[in-house]
């Protein structure tokens, strides 16, 4: 795993403050850590092109 | 570990007791006994239901003095998550957070439907708190041991249904898979397990995690039972026999490649050689972007398990385990866009594997773990050759097949002595049958199945 960059710790307090969630301290460093996870699986979407017409998939499609 | 005899399994036994010759009391009096003496080697127990299973089994014996028929499972004992609502008790799905809350007023969709083929519940089974995890380490309700190798993992989440089957204690169980829950712990337990298509068995009355991905499905100790336990679930009264259109002989069976051929054990190497050499598969299929798959799984989860979560979590978080807390808190401050842009993958990749089983294969064949379980003490696989967490990376070929929703059967091995082994068999949409069709092939011919190492107990 890659090290936490030095401003998640910040990214995560203001996430945290924009849906009116108050972290405490012991758990920061943790949410930190599953946010810099979080944040390596987003990059892999990142890179994927969807076209226009890819809509999520709200509802199962067997 | 010295091999015993094989306990009966759940149809065996409803034969004995449709026969006289056992009575419903007898089963479930021995089978609470045994988990009440015996689990407190694997601690897949978190709470017995003695009176309620015996009085059902009186009213089992009853209707047979009464020359009544009996259903399909009359007397047959089973266990169940601790996420499924049972009637009159409180549902904790693995945490204390929920232990206020009133009890249940009915059991769960799919408890009702074995309750009406006269299946007995008599426990809650342990499971990795709100199913987030797949170790069965629970800090509430404690560790549940494999029973082939106590200083080893269960595998979870759903960890206690599948070692209280694997160890005998039970002829089959229920758990829950949101990503790899039910194949993972079938897997290092080496017993049975099934994923349905995703939306086929009703989840009322189950404890959500993530509802794009969540299935119950049954354990069992022999594919018979497995498959009895998911048709009745599914609605069916009778079992119905297999469809000749689906003998595993006429299916194209392809195995994965890819993702799925790196960072095995050899032992699980040469198990999928003999598994696919046993069933004349000589074809390979890659799925595209399956790394892309598995991020999509875990992202789908963490922020709808996060969301569900993150009223208490504003209220309580104390009462959570801080691993699952602190995973949860992560999830529910996911962007909106990741979260979009997976769900928008899910549509993408399930078009893709829609389309392998259109043009290509009726089943897949790929590994469902990485190799043996894990010691406990030692809680590493190894992944790209670098020694990494097995809580974290457990699911490494489970989580990218959740995502499009397919049914999965887990398959015990028994081409090798060591631990216990499993394979996902992997189908289209609605295609248990074909599933049912390759493990009977593979059970029949010794080439899977249940072992029971001496600390097991018979019912």
């Amino acid at each position: 795993m890659k090290e936490s960059h030095p401003d998640t710790t910040l990214l995560v307090q203001a996430r945290a403050a924009a849906i009116g969630l108050d972290l405490s301290a012991c758990c920061l460093p943790g949410v930190v850590t599953n946010t810099d996870l979080l944040s390596q699986y987003a990059d892999l979407l990142n890179h994927h092109v969807f076209s226009d017409e890819c809509e999520p998939a709200f509802e199962y499609v067997p | 570990m010295r091999d015993i005899p094989t306990p009966p399994g759940a149809l065996e036994l409803a034969a004995a007791i449709r026969a006289g010759e056992q009575t419903a009391r007898s089963v479930i009096e021995a089978t609470l006994e045994t988990l009440s003496t015996k689990d407190r080697a694997i601690h897949s127990v978190t709470h017995l239901f003695s009176d309620e299973a015996c009085r059902q089994a009186d009213a089992v014996d009853a209707l047979r003095k009464q020359g009544k028929t009996l259903p399909p499972l009359a007397g047959v004992p089973f266990g169940v998550k601790d996420l499924f609502d049972i009637a009159g008790h409180v549902t904790t799905a693995g945490s204390v957070v929920l232990r206020n809350n009133p009890p249940a007023k009915q059991d769960a969709a799919v408890v009702q439907r074995l309750r009406q083929a006269g299946a007995i519940p008599v426990a809650t089974l342990n499971m990795d708190e709100f199913a987030y995890g797949f170790a069965t380490q629970n800090a509430h309700y404690g560790t549940t041991l494999n029973p082939h190798d106590t200083s080893r993992m269960a595998g979870g989440s759903s960890g206690g249904s599948a070692a209280a089957v694997a160890a005998g204690f039970l002829p089959h169980s229920l758990g829950s898979d949101t990503n790899g829950s039910i194949r993972i712990p079938a897997s290092l337990c080496g017993v049975w397990g099934l994923k349905p298509t995703f939306g086929r068995l009703p989840r009322e009355g189950a404890y959500p995690f993530a509802a794009s991905l969540d299935v119950v499905g049954p354990f069992a100790r022999n594919v018979s039972d497995l498959a009895a336990s998911f048709y009745i679930m599914d609605g069916y009264d009778s079992i119905p026999e297999p469809s000749g259109a689906d003998s595993w002989e006429t299916l194209r069976i392809a195995r994965l490649e890819g993702w799925f051929a790196d960072n095995l054990s050899e032992p699980m190497a040469r198990a999928l050689e003999s598994i696919c050499a046993a069933l004349g598969v000589t074809r390979g299929i890659s799925l595209p972007e399956v790394a892309t798959a598995r991020a999509s799984s875990f992202l789908i989860t963490a922020a709808e398990g996060g969301n569900l979560h993150l009223p208490r979590l504003k209220e309580q978080a104390d009462a959570y385990d801080p691993a699952t807390r602190d995973r949860l808190l992560a999830g529910a401050m996911l962007p909106a866009d990741t979260y979009l842009r997976a769900q928008r993958f899910r549509s993408w990749f399930r078009d893709q594997i829609h389309a392998v089983f259109r043009n290509e294969a009726d089943v897949l064949i790929a590994p469902a773990v990485m190799g043996e379980a894990p010691r406990l003490d030692e809680p590493t696989v190894i992944v790209e050759g670098k020694e990494v967490s097995a809580r974290a990376n457990l699911g490494l070929f489970t989580q990218p097949l959740s995502l499009p929703g397919v049914p999965v059967l887990t398959v015990p091995v028994l081409v090798s002595e060591g631990l216990p082994l499993g394979l996902q068999l992997v189908a289209a949409p609605g295609c248990e049958e074909k599933l049912f069709s390759i493990a009977c092939h593979l059970e029949r011919a010794g080439l899977a199945g249940c072992r029971f190492p001496e600390m097991k107990a018979t019912v």
